[in-house]
């Protein structure tokens, strides 16, 4: 693929990845076919700061959790009222990531 | 006759520098010192050219200048949501001590379950929750003993004894301490800046080892 079109990506979407992972995201997409640009450029990735917004409101009901695609754990936090407290502000700070490791997930998926 | 013999490494600061003579090859970046032996003398020699001289017992007096917390040199040069990570490990911990008051073990559970949800993480990540998560483990017990000697003494026929009052100044000035120690550890991790703490870091050190 075009370096300027992977760094336009890079520019756009690092945001949504883990800062280690983006020199390798690059790589990769660099690697990559042109006939997946389309595939890559429509793919939709969750914005680590929403999801801090939603565990901060309703972390509590696990709702963070569904937003990321994480039912089974949303499940658990809903019916434990977030682990009793213990689960949601441990969630205050690992939502960030876990949304970050979701979007890699994502981009893996599709690569 | 000049010795190479180890080299020191430190951040630009003598009272965080200590002796490590695992490495014998030359300095390899501009944080490092090369020491050399130099008849009676060592000359410490940093790649910016400042070097100095003085004497085998100052060597001694430098190597164990250790202080509590150590301003250590990584394995590589963490990633800006790496340094995030481990900083909200020291954190977490934190906000769990004080939302758990004043059950001592709510802080124990908030790290252990960070830990377990990191365990997949970077090295630097892993090891910062590993040191967090140990060091909450001696609040954990010191804690404990203090808050049932206090429902003990709450709930039943036990009246306050010198030694009581003498372990609750003892136990309040370690919490303060520890908190301090930990606010500090997250602001340097914050940074990108890895901080082992006396002890617990050797700890970390032994348990936590990079992936291979």
């Amino acid at each position: 693929m075009e370096t300027q079109k992977v760094d336009m990506f890079i520019m756009t979407n690092g945001k949504f990845f883990e800062s280690h992972q983006v020199a390798q995201i690059r790589e990769r997409l660099i690697e990559l076919d042109d006939s997946k640009w389309s595939l890559i450029q429509t793919l939709q990735f969750k914005d680590p700061t929403t999801s801090l917004i939603v565990s901060l409101l309703g972390g509590g009901l696990g709702i963070d959790r569904f937003m990321i695609g994480d039912t089974g754990i949303g499940v658990g936090k809903l019916l434990t009222c977030g682990g009793l407290g213990i689960w949601t502000i441990i969630d205050w700070f690992m939502i960030m990531g876990a949304t970050r490791e979701k979007n890699i997930a994502k981009l893996q998926q599709a690569l | 006759m000049d010795k190479s013999f180890g080299i020191y490494y430190s951040n630009n600061n003598d009272s965080d520098t200590y002796l490590d003579c695992n490495r014998s090859s030359g300095p390899k970046e501009n944080s490092f010192w090369r020491l050399q032996e130099n008849g009676d003398m060592f000359k410490k020699t940093s790649i910016c050219n400042t070097s100095y001289l003085f004497y085998n017992y100052e060597l001694d007096l430098e190597y164990y200048k250790r202080s509590m917390i150590n301003v250590a040199k990584f394995a590589y040069e963490p990633g800006e949501h790496e340094a995030e990570k481990a900083s909200s490990s020291y954190l977490m911990s934190l906000i769990a001590l004080i939302a758990g008051l004043p059950l001592p073990i709510i802080n124990l559970l908030a790290t252990l379950i960070f830990y377990l949800g990191n365990r997949k993480g970077t090295y630097f990540v892993r090891w910062h929750c590993t040191q967090a998560l140990l060091s909450q483990f001696s609040v954990l017990f010191i804690n404990s003993y203090g808050f049932w000697w206090t429902i003990s003494i709450l709930f039943s026929s036990q009246c306050i004894t010198n030694s009581y009052i003498s372990y609750i100044i003892a136990i309040a000035i370690f919490n303060i301490t520890e908190f301090i120690v930990t606010i500090y550890t997250a602001i340097q991790t914050r940074k990108g800046i890895h901080i082992e703490w006396w002890f617990y870091g050797n700890l970390s050190n032994l348990i936590c080892k990079p992936q291979q």
